[in-house]
């Protein structure tokens, strides 16, 4: 009895000096990383770290059941909720406290629509059913996507139906079309932005009274070995054969975000290449995300999120890699994305600079079991978790507030004045590539190109390296210039005198034997 | 013919015809000479990713094994000549293996000199000079594989036909050992695991 006794007196002091001694670096059950020039990953401090969570009855709407999407009506700081499995968007207060709820929305006798709703319900009462997405203009005006109906519902801030947009009419939509609506967006226009299930050849884009213009920003058919393949075997085949063959369509979206000036950032679903996981489409429908900067780890292949990893196991191998499912952008610009396959957020600026990833999969407070989406809210960034049926709130850590302080001045070109945000920063990580290079622009602007080439060094930055390289030599030389120019100067005339040595000898021989002359 | 007996290496690089009429007829060259080509241009391989300047060097300097790049680099030199001396064995060459090994050492003089100076001026220049080590390069092996041409066309006694079937057999050899050298590997890693399998079967039922 006694020694079982000292036994879990030690044991508890154990794991109270275990708790003790590490409960700086256990602050999230995820371990901040970032990667290196060569796309290896290194350890990092945390960016953000898990403030709260907020369940549906917390806020005092219910317990949510199966929630897909999140929207922020800045105008109004409100927050809205897609409750899907309860059939109803829940929106919360700019505290998320519990709002008000929309279940139902009035059909009036203006209500009218292209497809199974009709202009003549007046006073019909219309339920939602699945509503995966909502979007709500400045306005008020909203936006839902009802899933299960099979259709767009828009309705005014009070809930009455002004359309009704069923599958849209156009040549371009193939026979036999189910209109599956899953996630919306609505530019300042009024056009709608709508990902359908199934649909692969871009956004079904709407006007305003739900006519049909086009597909909008469609993805390419990804060039995978097994393509070329079949393409090799098409151009022998006869025609029966070819069309039983499997056709290759582009990669289908998964999300998308819109901000202020209407350029729509998008997510897609599983890319084999893992190339252009992120686009920011601008409005003809061109990606202009790119990753020019020698610096983070996206490459010039556009590969976000995680590299992709091949497994070998019993069964073969298996790759895993980032599926993002949601993209948000803030008032800075830093675009944070959601990656299904390991439950991490990872945050970029407007240069695809890899800021900080967090978040991973588990049960524990800021991680996730099916994260669905993310927002921007009140200066917290939320992940909404559709099994876990809860929100989590994450928080900038200083660290992280060093970080944007340092890349929102480096973003705006003001690199002198962003020299002591950066030092901020390399103090709590040195592997942080960036702040390597913002130091380097910083003396170089001063004129310290020593300082410049050495941090370009570090930031592995070559152009900028070279460039203060060459300045720090033009430099050098204007400054010794006349060292130099004696130098050279001196060489030639000891050139000149070596030729004439024998001449010289002579010379001086004669003036021995005769003496000096006079 | 006068006698040259040091620094052949080098005046073969700018008189390949003389030069190589002294190894092949004069039995001039030494194998400490051609050792020391070989080890510069070990040094150089390393080197040129080491050393060479921060802005023309794509190499990850953390990721270096030395072993591994001297295998190569002598490895290549030598499956080089073995695969030259079966292929003049069938297409009646009159090449000795010492004219043969020496010939073609001396011919990996330019590479190696002109590979030194770049790694220096890579130090010296800004990114917009590039094309000019690019034009280095591509000179130093123009050089080389010239300077081979010439060698095996001397020490062989070939024509110029014959040389240019000489340089791409060769090649091709290279490609057909190594094939051979991977097929043998794998077959014996095959039977190694066999045999491990075996033993420990044996041991665990024992």
């Amino acid at each position: 009895m006694r020694t079982r006794a000292w036994l879990v007196l030690a044991l508890t002091m154990t794991m109270c000096l275990a708790r003790g001694s590490s409960a700086a670096a256990e602050e999230a059950p995820y371990q901040g990383y970032t990667y290196t020039e060569w796309g290896k990953p290194v350890p990092a401090p945390n960016g953000y770290l898990p403030d709260r969570i907020i369940t549906g009855a917390a806020t005092g709407a219910g317990d949510f059941k199966k929630p897909q999407s999140l929207f922020v009506n800045q105008a109004a700081q409100e927050l809205y909720v897609a409750d899907t499995g309860n059939n109803r968007i829940v929106v919360l207060d700019a505290k998320l406290g519990f709002k008000r709820e929309l279940k139902l929305f009035t059909q009036n006798g203006s209500g009218n629509g292209n497809g199974n709703g009709n202009g003549n319900g007046s006073g019909k009462k219309q339920k939602l059913k699945s509503p995966t997405d909502v979007f709500v203009t400045p306005d008020g005006t909203l936006y839902i996507a009802d899933n299960g109906n099979k259709r767009v519902v828009v309705s005014d801030a009070q809930g009455n139906i002004l359309h009704l947009f069923g599958a849209p009419k156009s040549d371009l939509i193939p026979k036999g079309f189910v209109f599956q609506p899953e996630k919306l967006v609505v530019d300042s226009q009024g056009r709608l932005y709508i990902q359908a299930f199934g649909v692969f050849q871009g956004l079904i884009c709407l006007d305003a009274d739900g006519t049909f213009l086009n597909y909008f920003g469609g993805n390419r058919v990804e060039v995978t070995p097994k393509l070329l393949l079949e393409l090799a075997w098409k151009k022998v085949l006869t025609k029966a054969q070819r069309n039983a063959m499997e056709s290759f369509v582009p990669i289908e979206y998964s999300n998308m975000f819109i901000d202020k000036e209407d350029f729509i950032y998008t997510t897609v679903k599983t890319s084999q290449n893992s190339t252009d996981e992120l686009k920011k489409l601008n409005p003809l429908g061109i990606n202009i995300l790119r990753a020019d900067s020698s610096t983070g780890y996206v490459y010039e292949n556009n590969d976000y999120g995680d590299h992709p990893v091949v497994y070998t196991g019993e069964n073969g191998e298996s790759k895993v890699d980032s599926m993002f499912v949601d993209i948000t952008v803030d008032d800075d610009g830093f675009i944070s994305a959601l990656d299904a396959s390991r439950g991490k957020v990872f945050q970029y600026d407007q240069e695809s600079n890899l800021m900080f990833v967090f978040g991973g999969r588990g049960s524990q407070q800021g991680t996730f079991k099916n994260p669905v989406a993310v927002e921007n809210f009140g200066g917290r960034l939320l992940v909404l978790d559709a099994e876990k049926n809860n929100i989590t709130a994450f928080k900038l850590t200083s660290f992280g507030e060093d970080v944007r302080k340092a890349v929102k001045l480096y973003n705006g070109g003001f690199y002198k004045e962003d020299l002591e945000p950066w030092k901020e920063v390399l103090k709590r990580d040195s592997n942080y590539l960036l702040a390597n290079v913002g130091l380097g622009k910083a003396y170089y602007q001063m004129g310290d190109y020593v300082n410049a080439m050495k941090y370009f060094k570090l930031g592995y930055d070559k152009k900028d390296y070279s460039d203060a390289f060459k300045a720090y030599y033009t430099d050098q030389l204007r400054a010794h210039f006349v060292e130099i120019f004696y130098g050279l100067a001196g060489l030639v005339i000891l050139y000149q005198l070596f030729k004439r040595r024998k001449r010289i000898a002579a010379v001086y021989r004669r003036t021995r034997e005769r003496g000096i002359p006079g | 013919m006068n006698k040259r007996k040091q620094w052949l290496s080098l005046y073969t690089m700018f008189h390949p015809m003389k030069g190589y009429e002294l190894v092949k007829w004069d039995r001039s060259g030494s194998f400490i000479e051609s050792a020391c080509i070989l080890l510069a241009l070990f040094l150089y391989i390393v080197s040129e990713r080491q050393v060479t300047g921060f802005i023309f060097n794509g190499n990850n300097a953390d990721d270096i094994n030395v072993p591994v790049i001297f295998l190569v680099t002598i490895g290549t030199f030598l499956l080089w000549f073995v695969s030259n001396m079966a292929v003049c064995s069938f297409m009646d060459g009159e090449g000795k293996s010492r004219e043969v090994w020496i010939a073609s050492t001396y011919a990996l003089i330019p590479y190696v000199l002109i590979g030194f100076i770049e790694i220096v001026l890579s130090n010296l220049f800004s990114i917009e000079a590039s094309p000019f080590l690019l034009i280095l390069r591509f000179a130093a092996i123009a050089w080389s594989i010239l300077l081979l041409a010439v060698g095996m066309y001397t020490v062989h006694q070939y024509s110029l036909k014959q040389t240019l079937a000489n340089l791409s057999l060769t090649v091709a050899g290279i490609a057909i050992i190594t094939f051979l050298l991977i097929l043998v590997y794998s077959l014996f890693q095959q039977v190694f695991v066999f045999l491990f399998t075996v033993y420990n079967e044996i041991m665990f039922r024992m």
